[in-house]
């Protein structure tokens, strides 16, 4: 959800759940209000301008914490995490704008993966996720485009009706995959089921998303 | 090059959660700068990001909170939503 500059909720300090809300495409173009568009803003930031990160954290930090929260309960450590991420951004933006990738997707992963990793080593297991994109940051170019971004945002219902065609069994070992990060195995140990049965649905699951995205991704939206 | 062996394991490879051995696999292709796991692995990260988008939003409003918390009470799947 991208909206001129200084209209987000949360920007304006209040709170509120962004999943029904209507996209207004601002990407690239002149915010109102004279403020930058997102787009520029991500340059600027590119580009170490102290007061374009500001905004960019303004912009987002209710959000990451949103995403945080869902993994983190405790309210210092989500703040934290966030700071973390926008710590570590401020070495990433470059990179990833010189890519020609969206920042947007990298926070997301970025706050995900080192709230999956707090998560495990508050439960004594070790962590992975966060040396996963680490191993990744040589090259940014596997990240979604802005463009696809915004498009996955725009298609939003659609892919909320995806994955509502996924069986609950399936549901259920995507988050707990996704959002508490344990991994088949540990999976399998927790559900009691065996091992080879959670990685042959828990796999089904993604490829079901995969293809349903690529119609979702494409011009054509019949039979989602 | 085959890589249908592959192809259901980038997401998990993203997320840091596949075994060391398909790990492997799939490190020693993008190293060797393998377009087919370049968009894979593009792919992957799209899917991943349209999960988070999806099923996790910021915490609502007060008024909100209530029906959240009961919300919460249904079965484990019922917490995607969009």
């Amino acid at each position: 959800m991208h909206r001129a500059e200084g209209t987000h909720a949360h920007e304006r300090g209040g709170s509120g759940s962004f999943a029904c809300q209507p996209v207004m495409r601002s990407r690239g173009n002149t915010a109102i209000h004279g403020a930058p568009a997102l787009e520029e803003l991500w340059r600027r930031a590119a580009d170490q301008d102290a007061e374009a990160f500001n905004r960019i954290r303004r912009r987002f930090s209710t959000r990451l914490s949103g995403w945080v929260g869902q993994i983190v309960s405790d309210t210092r450590a989500r703040r934290e995490i966030v700071d973390a991420v926008f710590s570590h951004l401020r070495h990433a933006a470059r990179p990833i704008s010189q890519a020609g990738r969206s920042p947007e997707a990298w926070l997301a992963l970025e706050s995900r993966a080192r709230a999956v990793d707090w998560a495990r080593a508050q439960r004594g297991i070790s962590r992975g996720a966060r040396a996963r994109l680490e191993s990744l940051e040589a090259d940014y170019s596997w990240l979604p485009t802005i463009q696809q971004t915004a498009l996955l945002e725009e298609r939003r219902p659609l892919i909320s009706k995806a994955l509502r065609q996924l069986p609950p069994s399936q549901l259920r070992l995507l988050d707990l995959a996704v959002r508490e990060g344990l991994s088949e195995r540990e999976i399998a140990e927790k559900v009691g089921e065996p091992e080879g049965k959670i990685q042959s649905e828990l796999r089904a699951a993604f490829r079901f998303l995969r293809h349903r995205l690529r119609a979702v991704m494409g011009a054509w939206t019949i039979g989602i | 090059m085959d890589h249908r062996h592959l192809d259901d394991i980038y997401e998990l490879y993203l997320l840091g959660l596949l075994p060391e051995k398909e790990s492997l696999a799939i490190k020693e292709h993008l190293e060797r700068r393998c377009l087919q796991c370049l968009a894979r692995l593009s792919e992957a990260a799209q899917t991943v990001y349209a999960l988070t988008l999806i099923g996790w939003e910021p915490r609502p409003a007060k008024a909100a909170r209530g029906a959240r918390r009961r919300r919460k009470k249904q079965p484990h799947s019922d917490r995607w939503h969009g």
